[in-house]
């Protein structure tokens, strides 16, 4: 098995973007623990409307640039329970797995722990994936299922919907936490 | 940097629209982003060391998998690189070990938040796994693509998240 799979402008591109991505969690206090739990906590929905915004924001410039590459399977068993079993570490260590790699380059040594959870979390998945797929996995397969196939509209109209969705739900917070 | 309440909701538009033009230059280049899967890969490579045979045996490191460097492995060492970079160039001083807010409710020790932070860690990227990504990769890459998947882990993910929460910090709202 080879280490390195990619050429080097690849890799370099990984790097900026990931240095880009990153920069904007740490900046804007999305690694920060406080503003994850108070998000959680239903005090403060700061970091959602943060969330919502990016995935409007890019919903449309990938639309307008016919950028699609891989819509992940409504596998709906795994998808809800994983997405479960992700809230309860995500709610204890007060981070994602993205955002605890900001958290590690800041110094914070309570990330350490958390990636080296981690790291057993996916070995331990890794040996028992048979077990996984057979139950949670293989069951329930809804295919690449989209927002606009759901619907049965066109791309356009399912981009419009969602933006419609996310901005209608930030308006209604605004409104109720006011 | 602030606390609390102190972040007006601008603050989060701005963010959230820049970290959006960040996931749009990462679709033109061709790649999602996202981070999970760099775990399994690193736990591949790690295991690998010790045992190639237990790695070469187990079949979720070749269908999901194969521990090879790529964009992703290079785009979470840009990750790490960035809170490096905002700790040396920008807030000048080490983060801190045990969450203030934490702290406020569970005292200084830092056993104590270590052990919960390796559990939420482990619990978070199990549950990555099974789900098929994380945050970034399922809802943030999979929303902007409009995939159904994305909204189902999101659903799930804050149901629990926001029960957990609650539990941890009962009887002070």
């Amino acid at each position: 098995m080879e280490l390195v799979g990619s050429p080097f402008s690849v890799l370099f591109l990984g790097l900026i973007t990931g240095i880009a991505f990153g920069f904007v969690i740490f900046k804007y206090g999305a690694s920060r623990y406080e503003n994850i739990l108070n998000m959680l906590r239903l005090k403060d929905f700061g970091l959602l409307k943060f969330m919502m915004t990016a995935v409007m924001v890019a919903s449309v410039g990938i639309f307008l640039m016919d950028g699609v590459i891989y819509i992940a399977p409504a596998q709906i068993l795994r998808l809800a329970a994983g997405g479960l079993i992700f809230g309860v570490g995500f709610a204890l260590l007060g981070a994602c797995p993205g955002t605890v790699l900001v958290s590690f380059g800041e110094g914070k040594k309570d990330s350490w722990y958390g990636i080296l959870g981690g790291l057993l979390g996916t070995a331990v998945y890794a040996h028992i994936y048979p077990a996984m797929d057979k139950m949670f996995i293989a069951p329930v397969n809804l295919g690449n299922m989209t927002v606009h196939s759901l619907l049965g509209v066109s791309y356009v109209v399912g981009v419009i919907v969602l933006v419609a969705v996310f901005g209608g739900s930030i308006l209604l917070i605004n409104k109720l936490t006011r | 940097m602030n606390g609390k309440n102190a972040k007006s909701d601008r603050h989060w538009y701005i963010g959230g629209a820049l970290l959006g033009l960040v996931v749009i230059f990462s679709f033109f280049t061709g790649h999602p982003v996202g981070t999970a899967t760099t775990y399994e890969r690193i736990t591949g490579h790690i295991l690998q060391f010790f045992s190639p045979e237990y790695v070469a045996g187990t079949v979720h490191y070749f269908k999901e998998a194969a521990p090879v460097a790529e964009w992703q492995t290079l785009f979470v060492i840009g990750m790490l690189l960035s809170g490096v970079i905002g700790r040396f160039l920008v807030v000048k001083h080490k983060g801190e070990d045990v969450p203030e807010m934490w702290a406020e409710v569970f005292g200084s020790s830092t056993a104590k938040r270590f052990v919960v932070s390796f559990i939420g860690g482990f619990l978070l990227l199990f549950g990555s796994r099974l789900a098929g990504g994380c945050t970034s990769g399922l809802f943030i890459s999979g929303g902007s693509q409009l995939a159904i998947a994305a909204l189902i882990f999101a659903g799930a993910m804050f149901a629990s998240g926001i029960v957990t929460a609650k539990l941890l910090f009962r009887g002070r709202d």
